[in-house]
């Protein structure tokens, strides 16, 4: 079973993800800041982490360069969803290693298709 | 003499010594020459003689003429003030002693010399007058443009500082409705695959109109969105040499599920080469996004072509549909904010505008051509092939 960590304060937007992972056969781990997610990250090795942008103290943007300079996290990919979606985020969010940027609000049916597509692309890229 | 005969005032030829060599008509009929003629200059004059021996020895070593004044005798018996200037002329043949010339004015007649220096002294200060108030005048325009500069400058940082203020409403706004949006969308979709329990169909029914009202509601905001921020960033494009071909593929591949949902085919017809335009690939590809996706919308059987071509010096990208068509009278109101030609078809009547003005931002332009019930022709004008 694969493990998904989910960075999100919003506790509606936790259970929806958290409900809807499980029954489509994950393994979930919620963190509610930046701070918890990098933690939460080096800990567990999850095999994906879905990383909201706006969250308080340490924001996704931020959380995701550690995550991503640190070499026991660094190649976890790492899903950005926010419902900011200024043209600059998409590009920021390339450029910081991110696999792929989703907008909220997002029809959690339509996460989980991507997250099961990137999961088997990553699976057969080895 | 005979030149000195037309001068009406009187002239006279004098020697260094005051001798007259000669003088003209006026001095012969003005003054009280002896028949004879050989005279003395002190002669004519009721001045005592070492004035007039001062004035012609100032006068035969002067280049320039030397002013003076002398009571005369006239030749009707009385005396009269005359002004004269006396200076130095060389014989004309160039030899002998040189002469001077002595020319006489009447007294009144200094009067109006003096009113011209006068007349030319105003001159001059009305000159000089004319000049500090240009000067003034120049003053105030420069201090006037500083302070239109200064004025601009202002309403520069103000228009920048309202745009800012725009786009962070926009993205705060932005974030505040999508965020419930994400609950109702979420919740509704948990409901539906029955991860609390089983729904019957009816409630499964009703779930699938929550999710779509949602859908439409987000694509208005996103729409809204994008217009506005259009407006407030209108100059934040990000220039490269961008393949067509390419982007045309990426945005057919994008577009790709609408068209499997419409049962519809996207037929691409692109040139044998390449080919390249400096443009911003994002914004090319969302126009071309935009133009497929309204094509797919008012399509309903048939398939749409998405053609680039090269012109004289613009790339032309059609995007022909076999949909509804539009009516000839509405044909120009299709890129009007908010217009919509059919309201049941859901959207906001922006996608046009935004694309439109997207296309304008690229230094290009949109044409449309349509026969009402046979489809319509949007095609995207982009200046400037690289190739």
């Amino acid at each position: 079973m694969k493990r998904i960590l989910v960075v999100e304060d919003d506790p509606f937007t936790q259970e929806i993800y958290r409900d809807i992972l499980i029954h489509a056969g994950f393994l979930v781990s919620i963190a509610g800041c930046g701070g918890d997610g990098v933690a939460c990250a080096k800990e567990e090795l999850p095999d994906l982490i879905l990383m909201d942008i706006n969250l308080p103290r340490i924001n996704g943007w931020e959380a995701t360069k550690m995550l991503k300079g640190d070499e026991s996290t660094q190649r976890i990919p790492v899903v950005a969803m926010s419902a900011d979606t200024a043209p600059e985020n998409y590009t920021l969010a390339a450029s910081l290693g991110f696999e792929t940027f989703l907008a909220k609000p997002i029809s959690p049916l339509k996460m989980l298709a991507e997250i099961q597509g990137l999961l088997e692309n990553l699976d057969s890229r080895g | 003499m005979a030149l000195t005969n037309l001068l009406p005032e009187p002239h006279i030829l004098v020697s260094g010594t005051g001798e007259i060599r000669a003088s003209n008509s006026a001095a012969a009929r003005l003054f009280d020459f002896d028949e004879d003629g050989s005279l003395k200059l002190g002669q004519l004059v009721c001045d005592p003689p070492e004035r007039v021996a001062d004035f012609l020895k100032l006068a035969s070593r002067s280049g320039s003429m030397i002013p003076g004044a002398f009571t005369m005798r006239l030749a009707g018996g009385g005396t009269e003030r005359f002004g004269c200037a006396g200076g130095v002329v060389s014989p004309a043949n160039g030899r002998g002693s040189s002469v001077v010339l002595v020319r006489f004015r009447p007294h009144v007649e200094t009067v109006p010399a003096f009113l011209l220096l006068n007349e030319r002294i105003e001159t001059l200060t009305r000159a000089l007058d004319e000049r500090r108030r240009t000067q003034i005048e120049l003053e105030a325009y420069s201090a006037r443009l500083e302070e239109l500069a200064a004025d601009l400058e202002g309403q520069k940082n103000a228009a920048q500082a309202a745009s800012q203020a725009k786009s962070n409403f926009l993205a705060a706004m932005s974030h505040e409705l999508r965020t419930p949006l994400n609950g109702i969308l979420g919740y509704a979709d948990l409901l539906a695959i029955g991860v609390k329990g089983p729904v019957n169909e009816g409630q499964r029914s009703q779930l699938q109109r929550i999710r779509r009202s949602t859908d439409h509601l987000i694509e208005i905001i996103d729409q809204i969105l994008e217009y506005s921020r259009q407006e407030a960033d209108a100059e934040e494009f990000g220039l490269e040499e961008v393949e067509l071909v390419e982007v045309a593929r990426e945005a057919a591949e994008m577009i790709e599920p609408a068209f499997i949902q419409a049962g519809l085919k996207l037929k691409r017809e692109d040139p044998a080469s390449g080919l390249t335009v400096r443009t911003d690939r994002v914004r090319v590809r969302q126009i071309l996004l935009n133009l497929l996706s309204n094509a797919v919308k008012f399509t309903e059987k048939g398939c749409v072509r998405m053609v680039i071509q090269e012109g004289e010096d613009r790339v032309a990208i059609s995007i022909v549909d076999t949909g509804i068509g539009i009516e000839p009278g509405d044909i120009q109101r299709v890129f009007e904010p908010f217009w919509q030609a059919d309201r049941g078809r859901g959207g906001t009547g922006l996608g046009l505008a935004i694309t439109l003005g997207l296309a304008r931002g690229l230094g290009g332009d949109i044409d449309v051509e349509s026969v009402h019930g046979e489809g319509s022709t949007f095609t995207f004008l982009l200046p400037g092939a690289v190739r």
